[in-house]
């Protein structure tokens, strides 16, 4: 009854899995740019 | 006497019949599955069992009417269970019948008990479910003069009732609950007016035109503000549970059922009296058995909005037996009881079912296979709910970081479903904002939405009411006796409030000089925007103006004294609000041990209907970045949506949230955020098939469209 495309969502998940990965990089690139992790307000309660 | 007593045996060989023809291996499997995916949407909010009924409709075309049946009541009666979870560990109702289960749920699990709390949820709502189905079996046969008895009038009675909750829902603040009450009505207004086509509110929007749908505003209004608080906390929504007391709570709950099994039974009994009503929403079900049981059960007053499991009981055995009840109507009469059953109804006509005389006697089989089928499912929903209940209850120690961006994701879906135009997100934002700043300032939000709810309805039945009886109606006994209990629902908070102040003259002699308050600010906004919906409505056809009309106004008035008592009422010596006073007040009669009757009329002031912000102990800088942040998230995630589509924005947002603002170490970043877009894209654009919001790629290269998944 479920129609599911093995092929195409196994792609789809192969996709997002790098697309992941390239967000992470640049995101780590930029971040390492500008001197580390960012400076948040400490956590309140943890 | 005979009569009666084939009469008996004709009923039990047919539930007898029904009974061995459900047992069949395959129908078993089918109403396993609508269990775990009534679960399912249960949890996920936003997204009900009436789009689970609607989505699974189309999939029994093939199937006989038993197994038919048992799949899409598998899922209707689960829905119910399930949704407690979100409702009880994030403070986030998976569905408008949980929205009560929130007030003491939540409270329980910030305190560390939130495996006692679902635990009490998950039995309470099967005995409920049970209870509902029996209430089925049983009245079936003798309910139809009755069900004939009421007309409009009722109706519309029944529907006032549930507007009159807001008093009891409005705690601390009447006259503020009064006017959300209202708001809520007028935005239920919002659209094309039946009677006479007038457009009101709709600034000339499309998607206005057919009203404002209820998802986004429950979404938003509910689960943004939950979202916001827990980024302006930073911390976990239950900062001690340990696993221990998630087991042990479990047990603790299953005792608290059966100690209160009359509880159970009374809520039980509201639940499925008040859905075999036609026409009346199931959202108010719960509200009215936790209203009952906050008036009836001993020390209820003191203790219920701060986490008493009495309260989750109330809410969730009520819920669960609607179902049962809503069939009634729908197999007897087709009338549905619930929207969920008006989609019901499409399965019966596609079955070659007519509902009516037929469904109790040539197809009497049918009917009780679905009795059948509501009370196995409800037993088995709440045993997968127990053998899962740890694994559901661990997500309560989750990080902010965690938690945030999957719910967000969830929240957008659930949202975008309702009528899938960018509009619903719009709301989602607008409903947000307006929810957070009404939880800040303490405005009672389960009005809003009550009104929401019953608006549509009471204006429908009151001018069916006008038209068909005169002003005659008003004096059907049924009409006049409901009345009057709504009326006194009304007015007792405010009764009590003289009390507390000594009587009218005192009252109205103990005012002082203007003085002002950063949340006066809401109230004039809010002033402003009634006055300028109300002179809106002016031009409008009559029949279009009359109720928005007097609805406006009576909120005018009420939000008027609201912030006339705020700003001029004298403060007791040593004491900074009424709200204040009544809690010390309380606090002096239960240490001094006095229960009684006054107590309890304070207590009841005491209790602020709603959550409250457990932010009150940041700086207001604070408190005011974070949420600029966090609402600034919302709109460049939608802005991001737009351009890419929502999955791809879901994996941009988690890294980008996690790495941000918790600093989270890099190997669980990127797992977290591939697990969650792998699931999502599974479940939503695999499984379900979910149409998403056109996105600008989508246009650009619609070639991509079936690569991207969401893209759209």
């Amino acid at each position: 009854m479920l129609q599911i495309d093995p092929m195409q969502f196994l792609m789809q998940a192969g996709g997002l899995f790098v697309w992941v990965c390239i967000v992470a990089v640049v995101y780590a690139v930029v971040e390492k740019a500008l001197g580390g992790p960012a400076a948040q307000d400490v956590p309140t309660d943890m | 006497m005979d009569a009666v007593t084939a009469e008996i045996a004709f009923m039990a060989t047919a539930a007898g019949k029904a009974f061995v023809i459900l047992m069949d291996p395959v129908r078993l499997m089918y109403l396993a599955a609508g269990c775990v995916m009534g679960l399912v949407l249960g949890i996920v909010p936003g997204i009900g069992g009436l789009a689970g009924t609607a989505m699974l409709l189309p999939f029994t075309f093939n199937m006989d009417p038993y197994t038919a049946f048992a799949l899409l009541l598998g899922l209707g009666s689960t829905t119910a269970t399930g949704d407690p979870i979100p409702a009880i560990l994030f403070g986030v109702p998976g569905g408008a019948a949980s929205a009560a289960t929130v007030l003491d749920g939540f409270p329980m699990a910030k305190k560390g008990e939130a495996g006692r709390a679902l635990s009490a949820a998950y039995m309470s709502s099967l005995m409920g479910g049970v209870f509902g189905a029996f209430l089925m079996a049983i009245s079936i046969p003798i309910l139809r003069p009755v069900m004939l008895f009421l007309g409009s009038p009722e109706l519309l009675a029944f529907s006032v009732l549930g507007i009159s909750m807001v008093a009891v829902l409005s705690g601390n603040a009447p006259l503020r609950g009064l006017t959300a009450g209202c708001i809520g009505i007028m935005i239920a207004m919002i659209g094309t007016d039946p009677q006479s086509g007038t457009l009101r509110w709709t600034f000339n929007s499309l998607y206005l035109w057919d009203g404002l749908p209820l998802t986004p505003l429950l979404l938003g209004v509910f689960a943004l503000p939950e979202l916001c608080d827990l980024l302006i906390a930073r911390t976990a929504i239950a900062t001690d549970t340990s696993m221990a007391n998630i087991y042990k709570g479990q047990w603790q709950g299953v005792k608290d059922c059966f100690q209160h099994w009359w509880l159970i039974l009374r809520c039980s009994w509201i639940g499925g009296g008040i859905g075999s009503i036609p026409g009346i929403s199931a959202s108010v079900v719960d509200w009215l058995a936790y209203g009952h049981a906050l008036k009836t059960e001993k020390g209820a007053a003191q203790t219920f909005g701060k986490g008493d499991v009495r309260g989750v009981i109330a809410s969730e055995s009520s819920n669960n037996a609607k179902e049962g009840g809503a069939l009634v109507p729908t197999v007897a009469f087709g009338v549905p009881g619930s929207a969920t059953m008006a989609i019901l109804l499409g399965a019966f006509l596609i079955h070659g079912l007519v509902p009516g005389p037929d469904m109790l006697t040539k197809n009497l089989d049918i009917t009780y296979a679905m009795v059948w089928s509501v009370a196995l499912a409800n037993i088995l929903g709440a045993g997968m709910c127990y053998a899962f209940s740890p694994q559901f209850a661990r997500l309560s120690i989750l990080r902010f970081s965690l938690i945030l961006p999957a719910v967000l994701g969830v929240v957008y879906i659930g949202a975008f479903e309702a009528t899938r135009q960018w509009g619903d997100l719009y709301s989602l934002l607008i409903f947000g904002l307006l929810g957070w700043i009404m939880k800040q300032f303490k405005w009672p939000r389960p009005p809003l939405i009550l009104g929401v709810v019953l608006g549509d309805t009471i204006e429908r039945y009151l001018f069916i009411s006008v038209e068909r009886y005169g002003l005659a109606w008003l004096t059907r006994p049924i009409v006049a006796i409901l009345f009057i209990i709504a009326i006194v629902g009304l007015v007792r908070p405010f009764m009590a409030d003289i009390r507390i102040h000594g009587g009218i003259k005192k009252m109205l002699t103990s005012f002082q000089g203007p003085r002002f308050h950063p949340s006066q600010l809401f109230t004039i906004f809010v002033i402003t925007i009634l006055g300028a919906a109300c002179f809106m409505a002016l031009s409008w056809d009559f029949s279009a103006k009359i109720v928005p009309l007097v609805i406006g106004i009576v909120a005018l008035i009420a939000s008027g004294t609201s912030l006339f008592n705020d700003m001029c009422r004298k403060p007791e010596a040593g004491m900074e609000s009424l709200v204040d006073q009544t809690i010390h007040e309380v606090e002096r009669q239960i240490s001094a041990g006095g229960g009684g009757g006054a107590a309890a009329a304070t207590a009841d002031q005491k209790i602020h209907m709603d959550l409250t912000s457990e932010t009150g102990h940041l700086p207001l800088n604070i408190i005011i970045t974070r949420a600029a942040r966090f609402f600034g998230y919302l709109l460049v995630f939608m802005g991001i949506m737009a351009v890419i589509g929502l999955i791809p924005t879901v994996g941009l947002f988690v890294v980008f949230f996690m790495r941000y603002e918790n600093s989270e170490r890099w190997s669980l970043v990127i797992t977290y955020a591939t697990v969650l877009v792998i699931a999502i894209t599974f479940v939503f654009e695999h499984v379900m098939h979910i149409p998403w919001p056109p996105t600008l790629m989508g246009q650009w290269f619609p070639e991509l469209k079936s690569i991207i998944p969401s893209l759209s």
